[in-house]
Formats: structure tokens, C-alpha cells, sequence
């Protein structure tokens, strides 16, 4: 016999306690049967396991989760599931500049009116475009958030719901159908945003393309660039791609750069001042591979081996697509509202279905999508006032577009006449050393300025347009 | 127990049927079944425990386990939803059906994902229901959250695998049934293999003991491994940690089947009320009309999802999740309402509304639980920001 304290064992598959001191008198062991003295074929009286399951009982209980425990975290409650059954509710679908802007709107038309933000993001609030400019500016991912979701609903007096994809739109039953369950709605609006293109891209790395088009994304790039020199390959000589470009090579980082058109910015800019643009990449070391598309990107010697169509290789740390964006439709499009390239909606941002608006880069109004921050607030505004009865509808202006490449910055408004009209239309009001100065006299208005000259669009756009 | 393994021959591709159900059909031949040969044992599988071999055999025969199977049919698709619609009607009128249901769904499911040689040995004979099968998964599922070790180690010899340690609490088991689990590899606790363990395997033991409160008639045993040897003609896949990535959203899936089964059943239990009691039960929250809003929501969200059970993202199993935690929600607040409705009538040891009340407990708890979910939703929300 021993003199030992009794000790108390506890089944690591149901927590069954085996207490020495008390025994298991029903399973043959009366009090004071040490752990020793037990038999191998024991059987737990709760799950039926054996002696070997058993383990000394902890002193201390489990180390608590070091995640945020629902009372801490910034949404309490937010793992439950809510139900929202006002069929007053205007609820806004995304928390991109669109939803957020009629969210702005709406509150300071309506301050008593119920308004619910669903998305399917974490909903942070930032400026999206500072995505282009954030490294040359030495910006954490984190400092280019603005508020939390949960902040600026606060602050609007707004309920908001994040992580929540809607998988669903029932305008039989006014309903949106989620993860989380369904929500009831009074008026709806689908800021749904864009997604960046697929391209058709073979080999064992074609997973590993990064495509960066929003917070959570820009989070894993920066991710894979911080803390050394990469080269990186990008896909797409377009505004993004060229945004990017510049931040990149700015923060000594290394490019190459894959388009299937021969000029970048070809859609937006004349040829002369895209061969400008690419003229100062030049200095920065940029690598053009034009006229050819990506056929491959396989693993290689701990990085990547990118493939071109042609058969030549680059060796890269990262392959980054940047190849144009293309509107979310789909659960309009299931729900059998009109959808084109966007959802179409008209000059009050009315889609097909009563009570649902669109806006943002998810629609299209007369036959555009109007992807910039001008616009959009603009269309937020023409919802808000058309839910309050205010007969303001949304004008479809030609956007004024900033090109964020401090190489070369460019402020163009109606780049398509811009890219596509001859020379002999284009009025050249200065051109020198710091820049360039280009009017278009045809009958709608169109101009491009870059270098010194760009800080003029704002004003020469509302000589124009008012 | 048996001494030689029994491996069966391969699938004959005759026995697959040979034309497709609607999911229509299918749950009308699965209501059948409920009605004819199920109902009458409900009260004595919930109260003896009493299992319900031959309606399982039977809703295998009326094609209630197979529509999630591409493999074991003859248009070579899936129909997630169709196998969630016939387990509801199942979980409908009685719950522990409904989860041998899931356990013997889940069980082929694992098969229709692993490797050839298992798949062609054991797919049909789990889609028709002339085997019976289990999932000891919920280890593995808890293991790979952080909340408890692996139980099983496997050793590799000449021709498969010895596998030693324990399981608790495995359902639809039986000495002539076979079950899905996951064990890490001896001296690689990183490698984990995902297998089909036969019950009739020497040195496999099952082992009766607690009783439950409800879910009783589910053959429900502790599992003992010694020195049980697994043939690689039973290795669903020799990469379990992959595995679990490509089956885990099949899995939860299946489980809407019970989930919306019984809040189904426990809306029906207030209606049933209605024309009696519904003076005073109009003062009651949680309605049935409104509960059956919201049911509906989440088994339109279920079928959506479930068209797409080959997704693997974070992102999508999130979602699962998510709707997972609602209906177990949803269950507590159906059973507790499904319980009011009813008064004391519903407080009869013969009365459906409090078994549906033991039974709503089980959608809340089983593995993922409530709190497990509500974890896991965590974890990946912190890992996002």
C-alpha cells in the first residue's frame, strides 16, 4: 500500500473522470483502486474505452483560445445567426466605394431609415484606388483602412452583416437568400463590384496567379513582396497594370510586363502619349514583352517559370493578372433581372426588377459601366434621391480618368475617342518637356494631359461638363 | 467476430440502375419507405434503441443513397440536393434513421473520393444499401481543428496497413458493416491515410456502453483497434490531410438532410396544434409560418451550395459552415417552439414533440458543434484580417 495522495484520471474521449479515492464500484473496482491496480480491459463506463485512454486529470484547465471570444470581438454576436424580416429595409450589397456611398446617401436623406449592409468581404472601408500607390508611399495594407465595417456602420447608424455571401435572390419573396439565412428587403441595391479576369493559363503554378482587386487580395501580394527585391510579371498593360507597374518598379522591385497589344493604355490613350508612358518605364528598367499572351507558369527552382505564347521564358517571383475587369452578375442574372456586359439599369440606377438598383462597376447604364469613384458617388446619389422622391437622375458623363503613374501622370476624359481618333482631330495646346496638353474638337468633348499639365483635368472637365 | 477479410467483387456495372430518378421520384419512393416500414418503429427505435436494419436495407433499395454518387449512376452526375431532400424525409419522422441515413451517405461519399480500387470494391454495395456503413470522422474533424489528437496510428507493412487505438462513439456500425476514418502514420504523425475499416476485421473490436437520450437505435459503439490490418485494397487515399480538404464540404452537406428533416418535423408538431390551440398559441414567438420562413431560406441556400460540393475553397466551406451553425440554431428554436405549441401533450413519453426535442439537441451537437463551428468561424475570420 502507499501513502500517495489519491489521483484522478480523466477519458481523453468523453472526459469520464476515474477518481481513485471513489473508484468505478459498478465496473468491479471498489474505492481506493489505483491506476496500477486497474485492469487492462477496464471499460470506460461512458464511451466504453479502455484504461490506455485514460489520462492524468490537468490541475489547471485548458489554455483558453486566444481568439476573440464573442464578447470581445467587434461584432458581438456576429457567429449567430440574425434574422431581418422589415420589409422597410433598404439593404445595400457590397462594401466597395459603391455600397457605402448610398449607404452615405440614403442616411443623410433618411436618418430613421433601416438600413442593412451585406457583404461578402470583410467590408473594411479604404480608398481603393490607393492600391496603385500604397508601396511607393511606403503604406502598410493596414494603414490603408480607413474604418472597420463595424466602425462606419456605426458611425452612419446602419446594421451591417459581413462574411456573407448572397448565394440568392428571391424577388418572389423580396428575399435574399445567404449563408447565414435569409433577409427580407424593402428596397434593394447591388453594389456587387467586379472580378479581374481569368485568363486561360496552363502548368503545375497556374494556381499561384495573383489577381488583385481588392483589400484581401492586395493583402497577399504584399504579403509575398515584403522584406526583399522581387521580379514580378504582369499581365495586362492597362490602367491597372500600369498603375501597378510604376508603384512596383518605385519600391525597387523588378518587372516585365505581358500585353497582347502593342502600346500600353491602348484603350485609353493616342498612340504618341502611350509611347511616352512606355518611354519613361523604360528608364525604370521595365521588360515589355507586347504582342504576346501567357501560355504557362510552372514551378521552378523555388520561384516560377512564366511561358509565353511564342516560347520564350521569364524566369519570376510573381505572376500578378491584371487583365481587365468584368462586372458580377450572376445572382441578378439568376434572378431574371436584364443583365448585358452589367446589369442594366437605367438613369435612376432601376434595374428590370422593382425595388432593385445597381450601380457601381456591377452595372451598366445606356450601354457603359462606370468603374470610377466620380460616377459611382454620383449614382449613389441618384439612388438615394430616387428612394426619398427626389427627381435626380444620374447623368452617364464621360468619366475624367487619373492615371496614378508618377513617372508620367496622366488625366484623361473620354478615352475612347481619345485611343481611337486620328491626329489630325487633336488639337495640341502645349507640348514640351513637362508634359502635354491634347484637345479633341470633334463634337464630344475628349482630352488628354499628362506631366504638369494633368493637374489642370479637374478644372478643363468642368469647363466642359459643368 | 470472423476471421478472413471479406472483400467483395467488384461492382458488376449491371447492378447500377439503369435509368436516373428525379429527385421528385426519389423522395416520393423515400416517403414511402417512412410511411410503410419506418413509422410504425419510430416510438420502439427511440425508446429500445431498437435499430432499423430493414429500413435501411429498404430505403437503399428505393435509390435514397445514391444521388450524391456520380459513380453509382448511370448519367455519371451528382445530385447533392436530391440525397439532402430523401435524408430529411428520413430525419422527418425520426432522427436516428435520418443519421444512419447520413453515416451510410457519408460513408460512400468517401469512397465516390478516394481511390479506384476501393471505389470499385465497396461504391455499389454502400449506394445500394445491401452493405452498411459509418463515418469515425468526427476524431479527424476535431483533430484537424485543434481540439483533440488523432486516436489511430497505422503502421506500413508488406499490403496495407496495422492500425492500433480507439474510436468513441461510432454510429451505424454492426459486425458485418464497414466505416470510413482517418489514422496518422507511426513515426510521421504528419501523414495521416484514409481508409475503409471493415468490422468484421480480426482484432477489430465493437464495444457497447452509454446510452443516449435520444439518436439510441443507431448501433452506436466504441471501436477498438489491435494490430488491425488494412489492405490497400481499402486505402480511400494515402493522403488523408488532402482527402479531408476535397470530402469536408460533401460531408457537412449531407448534413442539412437531418438538420432540416427535423425543424421540418417540429413546424409540423405546432401545426398540427393549430386547429386546437391556436387561440393561445398566437401569443407564442417562433410561429410556425415564421420558423418555416426561415427553413425555407436556409434549405434554398443549402441546395445552391450543394450544386457545387467539388469546391474546394476556404471561402466555400466558410459558407458551409455558416449555414451549418443556423440550422442548428434554427433546430433549438423549432423543438422549443414545437414543445410550447403543444402544452403537456407534447410532454407525453409518447409524444413526438419532446422526442423531436431530444433529437434537435444532436443537430446542435453533432460533430461540427455549435461551439466547434462557432470556433472554426473564428479561426478563419482571424487568419483573414
Amino acid at each position: 500500500m502507499t501513502d500517495a495522495p489519491y489521483r484522478k484520471w480523466v477519458c481523453d474521449a468523453c472526459g469520464y473522470i476515474y477518481d481513485e479515492a471513489k473508484g468505478d464500484p459498478d465496473g468491479g473496482l471498489p474505492p481506493g483502486t489505483r491506476y496500477e491496480d486497474m485492469p487492462d480491459d477496464w471499460q470506460c463506463p461512458l464511451c466504453g474505452l479502455r484504461k490506455a485512454d485514460l489520462r492524468p486529470l490537468p490541475d489547471a484547465p485548458a489554455a483558453v483560445s486566444d481568439l476573440p471570444g464573442p464578447a470581445e470581438s467587434a461584432g458581438s454576436g456576429k457567429h449567430r445567426s440574425r434574422r431581418f424580416r422589415s420589409a422597410e429595409h433598404l439593404i445595400i450589397v457590397g462594401a466597395g466605394v459603391a455600397g457605402w456611398s448610398v449607404a452615405e446617401a440614403a442616411r443623410r436623406r433618411d436618418p430613421s431609415l433601416p438600413i442593412l449592409l451585406v457583404t461578402a468581404c470583410e467590408g473594411a472601408v479604404y480608398a481603393k484606388p490607393s492600391l496603385s500607390t500604397a508601396l511607393a508611399h511606403g503604406r502598410a495594407p493596414a494603414e490603408l483602412v480607413d474604418a472597420s465595417a463595424e466602425e462606419r456602420a456605426a458611425e452612419l447608424g446602419i446594421e451591417v452583416l459581413t462574411r456573407t455571401r448572397v448565394l440568392k435572390l428571391d424577388p418572389a419573396k423580396r428575399r435574399l437568400i445567404t449563408a447565414r439565412g435569409g433577409i427580407a428587403y424593402g428596397r434593394l441595391v447591388l453594389a456587387l463590384g467586379a472580378r479581374q479576369r481569368r485568363l486561360d493559363i496552363d502548368g503545375d503554378a497556374a494556381d499561384a496567379v495573383l489577381r488583385v482587386n481588392d483589400l484581401r487580395s492586395y493583402r497577399d501580394l504584399r504579403q509575398r513582396l515584403d522584406g526583399g527585391h522581387r521580379h514580378i510579371t504582369l499581365l495586362g498593360a492597362g490602367l491597372i497594370g500600369c498603375e501597378l507597374a510604376d508603384d512596383l518598379t518605385a519600391a525597387g522591385h523588378r518587372v516585365s510586363i505581358v500585353d497582347p497589344g502593342q502600346r500600353p493604355l491602348a484603350a485609353l490613350l493616342p498612340a504618341d502619349v502611350a509611347e511616352r508612358l512606355r518611354e519613361r518605364f523604360d528608364t525604370k528598367g521595365v521588360d515589355w514583352r507586347l504582342g504576346q499572351t501567357l501560355a504557362r507558369v510552372d514551378h521552378a527552382d523555388g520561384a516560377l517559370r512564366a511561358t509565353l505564347a511564342d516560347g520564350t521564358t521569364i524566369a519570376t517571383d510573381l505572376v500578378l493578372s491584371a487583365a481587365g475587369l468584368l462586372p458580377i452578375t450572376e445572382p441578378a442574372a439568376r434572378a431574371g433581372i436584364a443583365v448585358q456586359r452589367g446589369i442594366v439599369a437605367d438613369r435612376r440606377l432601376r434595374t428590370s426588377l422593382p425595388d432593385v438598383y445597381a450601380l457601381g462597376d456591377c452595372a451598366e447604364v445606356e450601354g457603359r459601366c462606370f468603374s470610377y469613384i466620380e460616377p459611382i458617388r454620383r449614382q449613389a446619389e441618384a439612388i438615394a434621391a430616387d428612394i426619398a422622391g427626389e427627381d435626380a437622375p444620374f447623368l452617364p458623363l464621360p468619366p475624367l480618368v487619373r492615371i496614378k503613374t508618377p513617372s508620367l501622370p496622366i488625366s484623361v476624359c473620354n478615352g475612347q475617342i481619345a485611343a481611337g481618333a486620328d491626329a489630325a482631330h487633336w488639337q495640341r495646346v502645349s507640348d514640351g518637356a513637362d508634359g502635354t496638353r491634347l484637345e479633341h474638337t470633334g463634337t464630344e468633348p475628349a482630352f488628354v494631359l499628362t506631366g504638369s499639365y494633368a493637374q489642370l483635368g479637374t478644372e478643363l472637365y468642368r469647363t466642359h461638363f459643368g | 467476430m470472423s476471421a478472413a477479410i471479406q472483400i467483395p467483387e467488384p461492382t458488376a456495372a449491371g447492378r447500377i440502375p439503369p435509368a436516373v430518378q428525379t429527385a421528385d421520384e426519389l423522395v416520393a419512393a423515400t416517403r414511402a419507405v417512412v410511411e410503410h416500414e419506418l413509422a410504425p418503429l419510430t416510438a420502439r427505435i427511440d425508446t429500445e434503441g431498437l435499430y432499423p436494419k430493414t429500413v435501411m436495407h429498404s430505403l437503399g433499395a428505393a435509390g435514397a443513397f445514391r444521388p450524391h454518387l456520380p459513380d453509382a449512376r448511370p448519367d455519371g452526375r451528382h445530385d447533392f440536393g436530391a440525397a439532402i431532400r430523401a435524408m430529411a424525409a428520413v430525419s422527418h419522422e425520426c432522427l436516428s434513421t435520418g443519421f444512419a441515413t447520413w453515416c451510410q451517405d457519408t460513408c460512400a461519399w468517401y469512397l465516390q473520393m478516394g481511390e479506384a480500387e476501393a471505389r470499385d470494391l465497396w461504391l455499389e454495395q454502400l449506394a445500394s444499401g445491401r452493405v452498411l456503413g459509418g463515418t469515425g470522422m468526427s476524431n479527424t474533424m476535431k483533430a484537424f481543428s485543434g481540439i483533440e489528437d488523432l486516436r489511430l496510428t497505422g503502421e506500413r507493412v508488406d499490403g496495407g496497413y496495422i492500425v492500433n487505438g480507439s474510436l468513441p462513439w461510432v454510429s451505424n456500425l454492426g459486425v458485418d458493416h464497414v466505416f470510413g476514418s482517418l489514422f496518422t502514420l507511426s513515426g510521421d504523425t504528419n501523414r495521416t491515410v484514409m481508409a475503409l475499416v471493415d468490422c468484421s476485421s480480426p482484432g477489430f473490436t465493437l464495444r457497447q456502453s452509454a446510452h443516449f437520450v435520444a439518436l439510441e437505435g443507431t448501433r452506436t459503439f466504441a471501436c477498438l483497434f489491435d494490430n488491425v490490418f488494412i489492405p490497400d485494397a481499402h486505402v480511400i487515399d494515402h493522403d488523408g490531410a488532402g482527402f479531408l480538404r476535397r470530402a469536408r464540404a460533401g460531408l457537412v452537406l449531407l448534413q442539412f438532410g437531418m438538420g432540416a428533416g427535423n425543424i421540418q418535423g417540429c413546424i409540423d408538431v405546432c401545426r398540427g396544434a393549430e386547429t386546437l390551440l391556436g387561440h393561445v398559441n398566437q401569443f407564442l414567438d417562433d410561429r410556425p409560418d415564421e420558423l418555416q420562413e426561415e427553413l425555407d431560406d436556409i434549405v434554398e441556400a443549402v441546395l445552391t451550395l450543394a450544386e457545387t460540393p467539388y469546391e474546394t475553397s476556404e471561402d466555400f466551406f466558410r459558407e458551409i459552415l455558416q449555414l451549418r451553425l443556423a440550422a442548428g440554431e434554427l433546430a433549438l428554436r423549432a423543438s422549443q417552439s414545437a414543445m410550447l405549441h403543444t402544452g403537456a401533450k407534447g410532454y407525453l413519453s409518447s409524444a413526438p414533440a419532446q422526442r423531436k426535442l431530444r433529437e434537435s439537441y444532436f443537430v446542435a451537437i453533432v460533430t461540427p458543434a455549435t461551439k466547434h463551428l462557432r470556433k472554426e468561424l473564428a479561426r478563419i475570420e482571424a487568419e483573414e484580417a
